[in-house]
């Protein structure tokens, strides 16, 4: 018995004593939302991340069933196993910010150890040597490093975490290239890659190795090639030039869905030039949209399952590069997991509460997680907003633009305020319940005037039913606004955002972005104007500025600083450097 | 006395006939002004406008002094006052030389002088070139043509897919009757008008009796007609082939028309380019027929260009916009030639100048006539459409400008060879199995079977293009 295991043994007989392990009621219909799927036992068993539960599912792979399924936490984002102990997961809650050391002994699942973590945290990946976790959090744009050997024998959580290292945006999609001791890191909305060292030593900022961009959003899923030094990614390209027209939307020039590859090499190169090598594939096409492509798998002997997320199906490609073959799935499927037979490939249907298990090219079965009680109008909506049948031929869903309610910060030329050719940044909706009136000019009274005229116009889709439009509308009215990044809330920045708070009612900002929602019912000429001519808007609200990555109607300006510096957005003299560090600090906490 | 009469009545009745055809013209070269007002891309004035068009309405002693007259037409505020102004002066004998029937085309040439291309067009035509365009031409799916011997519409190329083809027609089906009305003699275009209509609607045909079928009738549900504008180079019965027969390396596209699938279709491409090792590629953009749009004549640029300027786009009383290609490239790493000539339309010789401007092509030909005036057509009444310059192009290299000027010069072919040339451009046939654009052009008895390298061996352009790519790509 290695020293790990020895020291799991003791953990673990230490946490049944202090720790209770709840097995689950399976009859109890409820929502799980499964997130995360992890293969054991030679690819016997499955294992579940469920989102919404806060739970782990173990299920037979044979049998096809649920064996158990056991409450962790409250809203589990993701699931590894240690590559050096089968029976050690590593799983991460959301809402309680925690990372969970959580023992498997048979049916049972017990958590040994709990670490707090930066907040919202969403994806974690183990290096090969299981010594090392990386931990993605997505609203505080770090990501931290634990050593993982060291928090499970000390007392000293504190201690585990080894690095936190800041990103200039939201990560969500990790990939560990062991050979070089990197991380790759994705941009949860956006398009930009960075690469963190991670070889032996101290783990600081300076490991912060590039960022960089491809063209594009939403990348949903990053994986290494099994056979060519390349990285492969699903994501959608959203183009600023196209229109919302139904031509531009039709032939795919509006938006088109992804896999992309990058030469792995150029991707670790600080230096190098990252489309250099790039190779796109576009998926579906025409009468065929391939709406959100998420998890996938590359098999090592050819061929390629895509799960479309805004479809509900299984793309498969049998090497020829033809994706000829579509598969139905459940609703939402995110992730593609490859069975340990190179053979079957096991979908995560996140909206259906199933697995889907697929063989080359047909289903072979659906696993159900466990009975789920009737949707309410809200988990309804939900469903239709991650639908992209919604859109004209399945093209692109709600979520594509607006990923996890908020935006792909990107440009969108639609016909909203009557003209083309004037494309303005996508949106948030988090918090978008109070924050009547609509759209850039504050065209749409209601928010259910806003949905109709998004689906029909924007999306080119067929209208809304009375119902339809009732969930989808129910749902968005839950969005909560997104939370400001943690280090604007720290003691240091409060004195700052205190002057801020003063010197922001002193210039009159309320006028156009009044508390508690700093937005208001006016419709403003501000003097930006469009490529049209066109400079009224209607006041966004301020909330959650500090994930944005740009700002004004075309993202003009990269930083809150330069909404202030370098346009004096609203100002008529200019603001010292302090007032305006002062102003963003108060801003950030919004 | 009662012959004077008859004649001062008939006369008279003769003389009411053709106030009324000057009323309505009168109407409609006011609504011509008015639209170019409205939109011209130089915002003219009125008074401009009616100077342009005054030698057409007026005597030889007013064209010495048309002040007034001018003034008198610039006040009229509204069409039927035009109207009524240029039938009281045809009355009077004061209408000038130009007959009423040649009236209107006169006066578009009088604007062209000033304003560059004007031409009216039928607003059912419009409508047929918008929905080519933008690639979802509503109606049969057949090629149309006229049966020489009898008079009567035929049917030359019956497209795959498409309705008529569903409805059991074969190439050459000759049609008696469209919805009971005899097609022998009736003009082309009468008879497309009879074929045409919106999406959904039923048209019924007599059929002619070709062995062993009778003479019937069927009935055909007008439905979206899909075509390719991205055309390859066929030396294969059954596969598509993109790449020239004697170069299986280079690439050889033509995109006669730009519509809103062509980037999709450029996309389709791109992926068999890779997978067939094409190293080199020719973009044949002569002797279009048809331009396109430039707003998806942007988007081809755009797919075609990796972060580079594409070309400042000026409207009416608008600030240029400097229209930029994003990231992402199509046939990236890939050589890419050029080749436009003379009848290279304005859409085409947009996307050429501004791949020439990033040096992402070589361009090879002749210079196209295209002087960066983008025609739009506006709504002049429930029958017309005027095309006229809205907006213009300007190239982003400030040392060029137009027309396009190859980088390396080659004159195509002589006049017959064109001819040639043209004949067989249009019969091309796509590999997949699809069927060329529709064209009512189309000439009812086409060779068919695609394009054969014989009939481009002495495209001097299409040479120089190859040897070109054939360079570009071999060089360390």
């Amino acid at each position: 018995m290695n020293r790990m295991s020895l020291l799991l043994t003791m953990i673990v007989i230490q946490a049944v004593v202090q720790t209770t392990a709840l097995a689950d009621d399976l009859t109890v219909p409820h929502w799980r939302r499964p997130v995360a799927l992890v293969i054991t036992d030679d690819g016997r068993q499955l294992i579940t991340a469920n989102q919404q539960s806060g739970s782990l599912s173990l299920l037979d792979a044979q049998r096809m069933s649920v064996r158990s399924e056991t409450t962790v936490g409250k809203r589990l984002t993701d699931l590894v196993v240690s590559p050096v102990d089968k029976d050690l997961l590593l799983t991460i809650d959301e809402e309680t910010h925690e990372l969970l050391a959580v023992h498997r002994d048979d049916d049972k699942f017990t958590v040994i150890k709990r670490l707090n973590i930066s907040p919202y945290p969403v994806t974690i990946r183990i290096t090969a040597d299981g010594s090392r976790a990386c931990v993605a959090s997505l609203w505080s744009k770090t990501i931290s490093v634990v050593d993982v050997a060291r928090w499970l024998e000390s007392n000293e959580p504190s201690r585990s975490v080894v690095a936190t290292v800041r990103l200039p945006f939201s990560p969500r999609e990790l990939l560990l290239i062991d050979e070089a001791r990197k991380l790759i890191v994705a941009d949860a909305f956006g398009s930009k890659l960075a690469v963190i060292n991670l070889a032996e030593g101290i783990i600081d900022q300076s490991r912060l190795e590039s960022v960089r961009e491809i063209l594009g959003h939403g990348i949903r899923k990053l994986s290494r090639h099994p056979s060519l030094p390349r990285i492969v990614m699903t994501h959608q390209i959203l183009s600023r030039g196209a229109r919302s027209s139904l031509d531009d939307v039709h032939w795919g020039g509006l938006m088109v869905n992804c896999l992309r590859s990058l030469a792995l090499d150029d991707l670790l190169d600080p230096k190098a030039n990252i489309s250099h090598r790039t190779q796109l594939e576009f998926l579906g096409g025409p009468e065929r949209g391939a709406g959100d492509p998420a998890g996938f798998v590359i098999r090592p002997k050819g061929g390629i399952a895509i799960a479309l997320s805004g479809t509900n199906e299984l793309l498969l490609d049998d090497g020829s590069r033809s994706f000829g073959i579509r598969l139905p799935t459940g609703e939402r499927p995110t992730s593609v997991v490859l069975g340990s037979d190179d053979f079957r490939t096991y979908v995560v249907n996140t909206l259906s509460d199933s697995i889907t298990v697929a063989g080359l090219r047909d289903i072979v079965g659906t696993i159900s997680l466990g009975p789920h009680p009737d949707s309410t109008p809200t988990e309804r909506g939900e469903r239709l907003f991650h639908n992209a049948r919604l859109s004209h031929d399945g093209w692109f869903s709600c979520a594509s633009c607006h990923i996890d309610g908020h935006t792909n910060g990107q440009l969108n030329d639609n016909f909203t305020d009557g003209t083309f050719d004037t494309p303005k940044r996508v949106l948030t909706l988090r918090g978008i319940a109070d924050t009547a009136p609509y759209a850039w000019n504050g065209r749409f009274e209601t928010l259910r005037e806003q949905i109709q005229h998004s689906i029909r116009s924007t999306m080119q889709g067929e209208p809304l039913t009375d119902g339809q439009a009732d969930d989808l509308e129910a749902y968005l009215r839950t969005l909560s606004t997104v939370p400001p990044l943690p280090e604007e809330t720290s003691a240091e920045s409060r004195g700052l955002a205190e002057r801020g708070a003063v010197l922001f009612e002193k210039l009159d900002c309320a006028r156009c972005h009044k508390g508690p929602t700093f937005t208001s019912a006016r419709v403003v000429d501000v003097n930006l104007a469009d490529e049209r001519g066109g400079s009224k808007y209607n006041p966004p609200s301020l909330r959650g500025l500090s994930q944005q990555s740009s700002f004004f109607h075309d993202g003009r300006a990269n930083s809150l600083e330069d909404v202030f510096s370098k346009y004096q957005h609203q100002i008529d003299t200019a603001l010292t450097a302090e007032q305006v560090k002062e102003l963003v600090a108060f801003l950030n906490r919004l | 006395m009662t012959g004077f009469m008859i004649s001062l009545v008939i006369a008279t009745s003769t003389v009411g006939i053709e106030a009324e055809e000057a009323q309505a013209i009168g109407r409609k070269i006011w609504m011509i002004v008015d639209a170019i007002q409205r939109h011209h891309i130089s915002n003219p004035d009125p008074g401009t406008l009616w100077r342009a068009i005054i030698p057409s309405v007026c005597t030889q002693q007013e064209l010495a002094n048309p002040d007034s007259l001018i003034a008198e037409f610039v006040q009229t505020l509204t069409a039927s006052e035009c109207g009524d102004l240029l039938a009281r002066r045809f009355e009077e004998g004061k209408s000038g030389d130009v007959p009423l029937s040649k009236l209107l085309d006169t006066v578009l040439k009088l604007l062209e002088k000033p304003l560059g291309t004007m031409s009216l067009q039928r607003a059912k035509d419009y409508v047929v070139e918008e929905q080519l365009r933008n690639n979802r031409y509503v109606g049969l799916g057949v090629q149309y043509g006229i049966d020489q011997p009898s008079g009567y519409s035929m049917f030359g190329r019956i497209l795959p897919g498409g309705s008529a083809d569903r409805g059991g027609l074969h190439d050459g089906t000759i049609v008696k009757e469209v919805d009971r009305k005899s097609t022998q003699n009736v003009p082309a275009e009468t008879v497309l008008d009879w074929l045409r209509g919106p999406i959904g609607t039923e048209v019924t045909l007599k059929i002619a009796a070709q062995l062993p079928q009778p003479e019937r009738e069927v009935t055909l549900t007008r439905g979206v007609i899909r075509t390719d504008s991205v055309l390859g180079f066929r030396h294969e019965a059954t596969s598509r082939a993109i790449s020239h027969p004697s170069h299986p390396t280079i690439g050889w596209l033509r995109i006669p028309m730009i519509s809103a699938s062509t980037l999709h279709e450029l996309r389709v491409v791109d992926g068999m380019v890779r997978q067939r090792g094409i190293r080199a590629m020719v973009l044949d953009l002569s002797m279009t027929r048809r331009g396109g749009d430039f707003h998806q004549a942007k988007l081809v640029a755009d797919g075609l260009l990796e972060g580079s300027p594409i070309w400042n786009y000026q409207e009416r009383n608008s600030q240029p916009r400097l229209e930029v290609a994003d990231g992402d490239c199509l046939f990236r790493g890939i050589p890419l030639v050029i080749i436009v000539d003379q009848e290279t339309e304005g859409v085409q010789a947009a996307i050429a100048a501004s791949l020439q401007d990033a040096g992402r092509a070589t361009i090879v030909g002749e210079s196209p006539r295209f002087r960066g005036e983008v025609s739009t057509g506006v709504v002049i009444d429930e029958d017309s459409i005027l095309n006229m310059t809205t907006a213009r192009i300007r190239r982003t290299r400030s040392d060029r400008d137009w027309p396009l000027v190859p980088d390396v010069r080659a004159v195509s072919i002589t006049e017959f060879a064109a001819q040639q040339k043209a004949m067989a451009v249009y019969r091309l046939n796509l590999i997949n199995g699809k069927s060329p654009p529709v064209s009512a052009l189309f000439p009812a008895n086409a060779n068919r079977g695609g394009i054969r390298w014989q009939d481009l061996v002495e495209d001097r352009a299409l040479n120089t293009a190859i040897n070109l790519s054939a360079a570009g790509y071999s060089k360390p």
